[in-house]
């Protein structure tokens, strides 16, 4: 076998744009094993999940998308990803941050209770993970005399210390 | 493949600009013009049949809910498959953790799924077996390769990759593949 293999990239092109073989291309497939091989494979690639497709009914997957874009536009019931466990982490973590910030005080156990802003939490429940994310973003760094979050980092909050700025957030 | 329409008031931007200006209907359009070549990338990577509707609804509500940041660089299908590709690449981390689990444990057939992975063919299960142990990069640009015929710039929209690397990822996946199926 002297002649060059065939250009590999002619071959999906060929077995999706239904073209022809040109006659060197022919004889040179009818004696070589490889390519022969590789035309295979690349037919059998561009059949791959034909039939499992098949039973898809893309009306039916239309009307469910638009039914939930409409009923629930800001809520993912996401099949694979689910954030609701997560975003509930954040929320907490952002009010706790929120916490510091209003608070303005020199102890975060000793934050003022903030009636004026019940159920916060909740509120950040509703948002979606971007949202989350963009509240993060939205949050200038905290100056130095405003908290005392790198003089006592949340890791060195007890559990009790944490609850009670939860609660002060929720009234 | 930059864009399945002749029409250009059909047209997948002219669609998502419909969409946009609160026609449902061009959504649908949308939704049932890609379904089908989603649901087929989907598989090749590997996930189960019984699951493609869940995917690909989900699929069109991630790009839907954040169509502002599709600008129209890459066609919307390509768009679309990097979407799909994330969100199987999540749900597979969910089914197996970080450990990578070999696809062929997919492909056994179980009562959940009668007539998908078990009514392959020989060919086919054998193929999706040698994709699913390619590298990630190897693997998608094989599929949207082979599987779909996207030319290598839509590929690389899809990828975010160059037509150089991505020429590259696709020999390479063809030259592993061929080894395994021999």
């Amino acid at each position: 076998m002297t002649d060059p293999h065939i250009d590999s990239d002619r071959m999906p092109l060929l077995a999706h744009a239904g073209g022809k073989w040109t006659p060197v291309e022919t004889a040179h497939l009818a004696g070589c094993a490889e390519c022969r091989l590789e035309w295979e494979l690349v037919q059998a690639a561009s059949a791959l999940g034909r039939a499992a497709a098949s039973r898809i009914d893309p009306n039916r997957v239309a009307a469910r998308v638009l039914h939930r874009l409409t009923e629930a536009p800001r809520r993912s019931s996401g099949f694979a990803v689910r954030p609701a466990r997560w975003a509930l982490a954040l929320a907490a973590a952002a009010a706790i941050v929120l916490a510091f910030r209003i608070a303005g005080s020199h102890s975060p156990v000793r934050v003022a209770p903030s009636p004026a802003r019940p159920g916060i939490l909740h509120e950040l429940d509703e948002l979606t993970a971007s949202e989350l994310e963009a509240i993060f973003d939205a949050i200038p760094p905290a100056a130095a005399n405003e908290t005392h979050v790198e003089s006592a980092p949340f890791g060195e909050l007890d559990t009790n210390d944490l609850e009670r700025v939860l609660r002060s957030l929720e009234g | 493949m930059r864009d399945m329409s002749e029409d250009p008031s059909r047209s997948d931007p002219a669609l998502v600009a419909a969409y946009r200006s609160g026609d449902e209907a061009a959504a649908t359009e949308l939704v049932t013009r890609h379904a089908g070549a989603l649901g087929r990338y989907l598989y090749g990577l590997g996930a189960y049949s019984a699951d493609l509707d869940d995917l690909i609804q989900e699929t069109f509500i991630r790009a839907f809910r954040a169509l502002d940041s599709w600008r129209g660089e890459a066609s919307f299908r390509s768009w679309l498959f990097r979407i799909a590709a994330n969100l199987r690449k999540d749900q597979y981390r969910k089914e197996g953790g970080r450990v990578a689990v070999p696809i062929e444990d997919h492909d056994l057939a179980d009562a959940s799924d009668p007539e998908g992975e078990a009514g392959a063919s020989e060919m086919e299960r054998r193929l999706r077996e040698g994709i699913g142990r390619l590298p990630r990069m190897q693997r998608e640009v094989f599929l949207l390769r082979a599987q779909q015929g996207m030319d290598y710039v839509d590929i690389c929209a899809a990828l975010g990759t160059t037509p150089g690397a991505a020429r590259v990822h696709y020999h390479h996946a063809v030259k592993r593949l061929k080894e395994l199926m021999q």
